[in-house]
């Protein structure tokens, strides 16, 4: 083990994986574990969390599990008060909770966008609300957000909720970098592309469409083939950009929004 | 080591540093070789080369020297040559070298718009140009080109020729990058923000000798902290860790992005 890690807490949120397979915080918490972290792993499903701190204490690593909606603050600042008392502190934070929300302004309902806004942006707002003041009390430390490519392009799904919250979540990342680049906390956003985790398989019913598919895999070919790289990433990319923001390698870069997307993003259609 | 490059070929081009200390290209070929790469020293000035291949040999690593014009084509064309003969190929190619010549569009001389970008576009155009074949039947490879923040932003001095090579840097590499996805060769660039390195120290001390006063100049490297969110400069390890992630694989996933080592100082306006 390198230990880029080593001897940090980390609190990722939305660690578990919402079908069988790596999710985007599954594979973080396991890799960051890898990499020496005490992970916290964080989810509003218990059995999911439990699930990845398993399989990293499994490895030899050490995790712990709570139960918390990201949306609610009171959840919030407990989780992160159990983190700080269980691992006596929060040295990294990884964002990764995000749902789908299917359809244009008109055809979108209020609730739904509410709700899409909740859980896509005010659980990073929460989490850093409660987790900063733990990380400039240590003397720093470092907040991944996992955003997409949504927020900075179309894709051909009509997500409207999704689009608008995810570019809120670059530029509340970029503000809150500002805000404390010089008290060494840096905060960076992850711009995943097209990839084949779980959310998305769970998501065939209403993406299917789209892609004109009539089942699973005719949807991942046809995502493949709007990729440059001609494939999907998957949740261990991602994982792996989150490490290098969350490790002192990357201690002049803040601000970010890094695309991980296969070269999509530079493509017009 | 953790070998993140272990069994890996590496070139880098500028890989000298031009004074004292740390450049970008030095850090980078230390920190590869650390990594367990091989790697390829081209620089203009061969005792800078040789200095950089000491280091790592020193440390235990496997490094060549070649001293060569990265703005020529023959000169790149033997370089590359000269790499595969040694080393059997190039799976990451590292491109550093960069000049700036002050002046805005109305005093600076067309010949010294030319060679700066002869040295920072074409050098790139010209490494890719014979690196490519050789990551091509090798199944793949990656580019990091180091860029500027100055491709995307103002930085308050008048440096027309550099800030539009730099921006042409980053729109070849994206399109370099689209060309290339498929087959598994990634290109990225690094840009990096108001950093403290030995290209800059030379600078400095050619202000101050004009200067009565060596005191202006540490003003000068305080007021260059202070622009930075985060409040200080960075130095040439930062790029050299970010070179580190997008030539491994831990961003194989990663291609045509230009990415800031900047302290934040992009994100803010005046």
């Amino acid at each position: 083990m390198s230990g880029r890690l080593s001897g940090r807490t980390a609190m990722v949120v939305g660690a578990g994986s919402i079908g069988p397979g790596w999710g985007n915080g599954k594979a973080t918490a396991v890799l960051f574990a890898r990499e020496g972290a005490r992970v916290f792993c964080v989810d509003l499903n218990e059995t999911a969390a439990q699930e990845t701190a398993e399989l990293i204490r499994g490895e030899g690593g050490e995790a712990e599990v709570c139960q918390a909606d990201a949306t609610s603050s009171a959840d919030v600042e407990r989780a992160v008060a159990s983190c700080v008392e269980r691992f006596g502190g929060i040295d990294v934070l990884d964002n990764n909770v995000g749902i789908l929300a299917f359809g244009g302004v008109v055809e979108l309902p209020e609730a739904e966008w509410d709700r899409v806004f909740a859980v896509n942006v005010k659980s990073c707002f929460l989490a850093m609300k409660h987790a900063i003041p733990v990380m400039e009390r240590a003397g720093g430390g470092s907040i991944v957000n996992i955003s997409s490519i949504a927020g900075i392009r179309c894709m051909r799904a009509p997500l409207v909720g999704y689009y608008a919250s995810k570019a809120a979540l670059n530029h509340l990342t970029r503000a809150t970098a500002v805000e404390y680049a010089s008290r060494s906390i840096r905060v960076n956003a992850i711009v995943p592309g097209l990839m084949k985790t779980p959310m998305v398989e769970a998501a065939f019913d209403e993406f299917g469409s789209s892609y004109d598919a009539g089942d699973v895999d005719a949807m991942w070919r046809a995502r493949d083939a709007q990729v440059p790289m001609g494939h999907m990433g998957d949740a261990w990319d991602v994982a792996h950009t989150a490490l290098f923001l969350a490790s002192d390698e990357s201690r002049y870069v803040t601000g970010v929004a890094l695309p991980v997307d296969g070269g999509i993003s530079l493509k017009c259609a | 080591m953790s070998g993140r490059l272990s069994g890996r070929t590496a070139m880098v081009v500028g890989a000298g540093s031009i004074g004292p200390g740390w450049g970008n290209g030095k850090a980078t070929a230390v920190l590869f070789a650390r990594e367990g790469a091989r790697v390829f020293c081209i620089d203009i000035n061969e005792q800078a080369a040789q200095e950089t291949v000491d280091l790592i040999r020193g440390e235990g690593g496997e490094a060549e020297a070649c001293c060569a014009d990265a703005s020529n084509a023959a000169d790149v064309e033997r370089a590359v040559g000269l790499c595969v003969e040694r080393f059997g190929g190039v799976d990451v190619l590292d491109n550093n070298v960069g000049i700036a010549e002050f002046g805005g569009v109305v005093d600076l001389p067309e010949a010294d718009w030319d060679r700066v970008f002869a040295v920072n576009v074409k050098s790139c155009f010209l490494t890719m140009k014979h690196v490519i074949p050789v990551m091509l039947r090798a199944g793949g490879g990656a580019i990091v080109n180091i860029s500027s923040i100055t491709s995307i932003r103002d930085i308050g001095v008048a440096f027309v020729a550099y800030n539009a090579s730099k921006a042409a840097v980053n729109h070849l590499t994206r399109a370099t990058a689209v060309q290339y996805a498929s087959q598994r060769i990634r290109v990225n660039a690094v840009l990096p923000g108001l950093m403290r390195t030995p290209i800059v120290e030379v600078a400095f001390d050619q202000m101050r000798s004009g200067y009565d006063d060596a005191a202006d100049v540490d003003a000068m490297w305080r007021a260059r902290d202070a622009q930075v969110p985060m409040g200080h400069m960075g130095d040439a390890w930062d790029v050299a860790h970010t070179a580190l992630f997008l030539a491994c694989d831990e961003s194989r996933y990663v291609t045509g992005v230009a990415l800031p080592v900047d302290g934040g100082i992009t994100l803010k306006s005046a």
